[in-house]
């Protein structure tokens, strides 16, 4: 990992709290440019998304079977939120934290076909040992429903 | 704190959508809790109703959009209900004080615990009635799901 960046807060709730990733060198966090990516064009699938994030952070928790296992996971966390071949990416802390990177439409059968998909994943492949690293120190605590901790990588 | 793109966008959503979006997660909550407690895998849900495991997996995501059809034919699967109107949703659960002297009765802790669950708590301390349950009853049908109207 070369680019320096932060987990930030996204939408946080009673139940669960939803973070995103921004890199230091960039002016918008990756789940902004997912959500502003896709407003227009994906109108319905988007709101679908937006409604499900609101619900699982103040009600229902982020469980598991909201999500999609992808094709990497097996020794990491990488999931996404999908609407049909819609996929907002992301790392899944149980049922209380969830980071969003971005994502996009998946029309082929993996998402290694897919230049931008690919580049979007392989970015949590390399995030995610980096905040699991620091899970395992005690830097950074997961609680009932929210990250706390160190969340600023810098390189 | 928070992205405030998120929160304009959240703005423009429609009450529509979001009593949608809740159906929809409530029954594939409902659903995933049934598989859990039937030790039932998703694969073997498919199995049963002639369906891919991708249809599964797209009926938890919490944004499908169910017909009737498909929940009677869930339902029959799981032999459970999953859906329910409001009018046949709750039971009322009648506690006689009189009948649980000999226990300290915390009304609070009664009321957390069916905070979550389609349970009416009816108090009467001063009439008579039929008690449905007394207090180690009730702990005990606390776990369990209700379906029906109880007088």
């Amino acid at each position: 990992m070369k680019n320096s960046f932060i987990i930030e807060e996204f939408y946080k709730g009673e139940k669960s709290t939803f973070y995103t990733i921004r890199f230091c060198s960039e002016p918008k966090s990756e789940a902004d440019k997912f959500f502003q990516k896709f407003s227009s064009s994906e109108k319905d699938r988007i709101e679908n998304i937006e409604s499900k994030i609101e619900r699982m952070a103040n009600k229902s928790g982020c469980q598991d079977h909201y999500f999609k296992i992808e094709e990497s996971s097996i020794l990491n966390n990488i999931c996404s939120l999908w609407e049909g071949n819609l996929r907002l990416y992301c790392l899944r802390y149980g049922n209380v934290a969830v980071v969003l990177g971005d994502g996009g439409i998946k029309d082929k059968p993996t998402y290694q076909e897919i230049p931008e998909l690919n580049t979007i994943v392989n970015q949590l492949e390399e995030i995610f040992p980096l905040i699991d690293e620091r899970i395992k120190d005690g830097e950074i605590i997961i609680t009932d429903n929210e990250i706390i901790g160190d969340l600023i990588f810098k390189f | 704190m928070g992205s405030k793109i998120f929160e304009e966008l959240l703005k423009n959503i429609s009450d529509e959508k979001r009593r949608f979006i809740r159906i929809s997660m409530d029954i594939a909550d409902q659903i995933a809790q049934y598989l859990k407690e039937k030790k039932m895998t998703q694969k073997e849900l498919a199995i049963k109703l002639g369906k891919n495991e991708s249809e599964i997996s797209k009926w938890l995501n919490g944004s499908h959009n169910f017909t009737l059809d498909t929940i009677a034919k869930i339902e029959s699967a799981l032999n459970e209900d999953i859906i329910l109107v409001p009018k046949y949703a709750y039971e009322n659960v009648y506690i006689n004080y009189e009948s649980s002297s000999s226990y300290r009765f915390n009304k609070d802790y009664f009321e957390r615990k069916i905070a979550n669950k389609n349970v009416r708590l009816e108090y009467f301390n001063k009439i008579p009635l039929k008690s449905e349950y007394d207090l180690l009853d009730l702990n005990k049908a606390l776990n369990k799901t209700y379906h029906s109207e109880v007088a």
